[in-house]
């Protein structure tokens, strides 16, 4: 088709929006919806992930090793720290640290009868330089003394009169439960770290091995993840296969990447969650285009004696089809871009809400950007149907 | 001079039911560049479907259909879709685009044409000028009125010098003075660039500015004699022609005959339908005198049929160059149409002063 077809085409579709305020209006407010929508259920699939994975993501490791009897290794069960320590005889195995974890309850501060549940303990040797979360590493020396301990300043808002507190006094005594029956302690807060919250913790605390094993009353040869550095120079995937072959089968080793995307893969598909994500997300794609496409129907359905006449006049197929399409275009951006604007807004609320990681990433916002052109297309398309109507017979008598 | 459409043995048909209706028989019309057609008929007739046929908006099922030397029997909608890009369109409810301005809404038709934008907008300011509607360029249609609307119709249709322009009942949604400004426009419009004019109307106000007046009954097209005798006689009005209905008959007449020879009784009326009549005097040993030439609508033998018992003052015969065709009114029905009608009466005594005082005529019609 010439130039000067398609100029006159978009120039018409802009046209004809312009003529009808309101209606365009309202294409526009259901795009900015479809939008919202798409980047409210992309936003909560991928903070969600995000989350989960930041915690193992925070190790500076290559390979983690759990007991075969977990299901996955961010809910592992303990096994004997015998088995980390005959990796150091595996070729390319630089280093190996234990690390502990355990949840507990946290006397609510504002109301001492309740206690505040999800919390998660972190334990390692003091000297083993693993866990790389911002803050740690400046506040080791505080975390000799017994029962001292960080807390993430990024848990869930019920946790911020003791993170407060902290600022104020430069430390805090807290009381925390650690078991069904009695477990009941006193801890030290000692210092602020950043790790950021899960829906599988609301809070995290890191401590010394010593302070862990007093407070949930470990044996110190149980550990819950064996962490392991390979030598530079050593592929990843060939050391831990050589762990695997090394170590009995009541542990289990895994590279970090394989980690991430164990876990990433375990809760897209293997947990309701992930499905009820991709659920949302068709449904967003398929109510953006039942509401476009109703808007494009209802006012080619209006205009149907004016494309006739266009018809008449000699316009192609072709150039009234670019029309639908320059008009669904036109709704798609501009619908796109308030659309955008409230999804930051709603991304930053949304962080401070649950202190879960939200960020508007670009790759995001390009793929949001596409689904809603997809959107546009394809309701364009069905309406394009309606054209046919446009008989230029029907326009005399 | 090349015929602009050119109909032959047309027929078409509309489904019903399970098989087809007949709409259109065996149609016969050629259109030349420059002339003005009015197509007449009752409601249902077929004249809108010819309309829409001839403007390659349907598709053809028999016979054969030429607009601009192209053949529409068996034609593409795309070529169908080229050919409606050469022809201008005028409509019963102006469909001027809402969303455009009155500049935007005839610029739209010269997006076919290659030229420069900036020519374009020149081409349709001075358009609109030309039909008075140089100030409302940036109007929305809504803001016009009817005559408006339709001058902006009009415009959109004639912008792109089309050398055919379809038009469909242009003046049905306008007042009578407005509606003849409408189509006295669109004549004038359509003489200067010298294009071809077919008008489908019912209003008989606006008969006049035709050429030629085509009527469409029952599906075939006759030559429409009572709209033709409108033109010739424009004082008479439609229920004189009631009761004219099959008292008249058309007489085709060969170049050079005689209708008519001074000296006969006086018993016929004539109106002029096709080709150029002669009103000559016999002279003794010399060639024949021409008094006058007649035209199309003109009329001639009411001289004799307003004394009683007179005789032929001239003889009038049909010029060599072309056939010629008059509608044919006995003595008694001319003199009931006469005496019924006020008007005819003044309009038929003031032509017929009109000749008489002619000097020519005065010199060489002694005897009248």
């Amino acid at each position: 088709m010439q130039l000067r077809y398609c100029k006159q085409s978009l120039a018409i579709a802009w046209w004809q929006l312009r003529h009808q305020k309101a209606q365009t209006l309202a294409a526009i407010v259901g795009i900015a919806f479809t939008t919202v929508l798409l980047f409210m259920q992309i936003g909560f699939r991928s903070s969600f992930i995000g989350s989960l994975v930041q915690f193992p993501k925070s190790f500076d490791c290559d390979i983690f090793i759990v007991s075969a009897s977990s299901v996955t290794v961010l809910r592992p069960l303990p096994f004997s720290e015998r088995r980390l320590y005959q990796v150091l005889g595996v070729e390319g195995v630089e280093s190996v640290s234990p690390t502990y974890i355990n949840s507990f309850l946290w006397r609510d501060p504002r109301d001492r009868s309740l206690f505040l549940r999800q919390v998660m303990g972190i334990g390692f040797p003091l000297n083993s330089r693993f866990f790389e979360a911002p803050g740690v590493a400046d506040n080791l020396d505080k975390l000799k003394l017994n029962k001292s301990v960080l807390i993430d300043e990024r848990s869930r808002p019920e946790f911020a009169p003791i993170i407060d507190l902290f600022r104020q006094q430069g430390k805090t005594i807290e009381e925390i439960k650690t078991s069904s029956q009695g477990g009941l302690h006193r801890i030290k807060v000692v210092g602020l770290f950043e790790l950021g919250t899960s829906t599988s913790f609301d809070a995290s605390i890191v401590m010394s091995k010593s302070t862990f094993l007093s407070l949930f009353d470990r044996h110190p040869s149980q550990i819950d993840w064996g962490l392991v550095r390979v030598k530079p120079g050593y592929d990843v995937d060939e050391v831990t296969e050589r762990i695997r072959e090394y170590l009995p089968n009541d542990v289990r080793a895994f590279s970090k990447a394989d980690v991430l995307n164990k876990e990433r893969n375990f809760y897209e598909y293997r947990t309701p969650l992930g499905l009820i994500f991709r659920f949302g997300l068709l449904a967003s794609v398929v109510v953006g285009i039942i509401i476009l496409y109703q808007i494009l129907y209802v006012k080619i359905a209006q205009s149907i004696q004016e494309y006739a006449t266009l018809k008449a006049m000699g316009y192609s197929q072709q150039a009234l089809t670019l029309v639908v399409i320059g008009e669904a275009s036109i709704l798609a951006v501009s619908g796109y871009i308030p659309g955008f604007l409230a999804s930051c807004w709603m991304y930053e609320f949304l962080e401070t809400a649950t202190q879960m990681i939200f960020v508007m990433r670009l790759d995001v916002a390009i793929a949001v950007l596409v689904s809603i052109s997809f959107i546009c297309f394809v309701s364009g398309g069905l309406a394009v149907g309606k054209l046919k109507e446009a008989d230029p017979a029907d326009i005399f008598g | 001079m090349d015929a602009i459409a050119i109909v032959e043995k047309l027929n078409y048909y509309y489904p019903e039911g399970k098989g087809e209706r007949q709409v259109l028989f065996d149609i016969n019309l050629s259109i030349f560049p420059g002339e003005v057609i009015i197509l007449t008929g009752e409601s249902g007739s077929g004249k809108t479907t010819l309309l829409t046929l001839i403007g390659c908006l349907r598709s053809m099922r028999e016979g054969s259909l030429k607009i601009f030397g192209e053949e529409l029997l068996n034609a593409s909608e795309k070529k169908r879709m080229t050919l409606r890009r050469r022809i201008g369109y005028i409509f019963q409810h102006f469909n001027l685009f809402e969303f455009m301005t009155v500049g935007q809404n005839v610029q739209s038709s010269l997006v076919h044409e290659k030229m420069l934008p900036a020519q374009a907008r020149q081409q349709t300011q001075d358009l609109l000028t030309a039909v008075g509607l140089g100030d409302r360029l940036n109007s929305y249609p809504r803001e016009l009125s009817g005559g408006q609307k339709q001058r902006v119709a009009i415009s959109r249709a004639l912008v792109h010098e089309p050398k055919l322009i379809l038009a469909d009942e242009p003046t049905a949604a306008l007042d009578s003075e407005t509606g003849r400004d409408v189509v006295n426009l669109i004549r004038n419009l359509a003489k200067d660039k010298g294009s071809a004019v077919l008008i489908v109307t019912h209003d008989r106000r606006i008969l006049d500015i035709a050429d030629r007046i085509v009527r469409i009954e029952d599906g075939k097209l006759i030559t429409a004699y009572r709209e033709e005798m409108t033109l010739a006689l424009p004082t008479i009005e439609d229920q004189y022609f009631k009761q004219l209905e099959g008292k008249y008959q058309t007489k085709d007449f060969d170049p050079g005959e005689i209708v008519i020879d001074e000296g006969d009784d006086a018993d016929t009326f004539y109106v002029i339908v096709e080709g150029i009549f002669e009103a000559v005097k016999i002279v003794p040993d010399s060639p024949p005198k021409l008094l006058r030439q007649m035209h199309k609508n003109e009329y001639f033998g009411e001289i004799g049929l307003l004394t009683p018992g007179s005789k032929r003052t001239a003889t009038v015969r049909v010029s060599e160059d072309a056939p010629g065709k008059a509608i044919a009114i006995d003595r008694e029905t001319f003199a009931s149409l006469v005496k019924d009608s006020e008007l005819t009466y003044a309009a038929v005594s003031h032509q017929l002063r009109k000749r008489l005082t002619d000097p020519e005529m005065g010199e060489n019609d002694p005897n009248v």
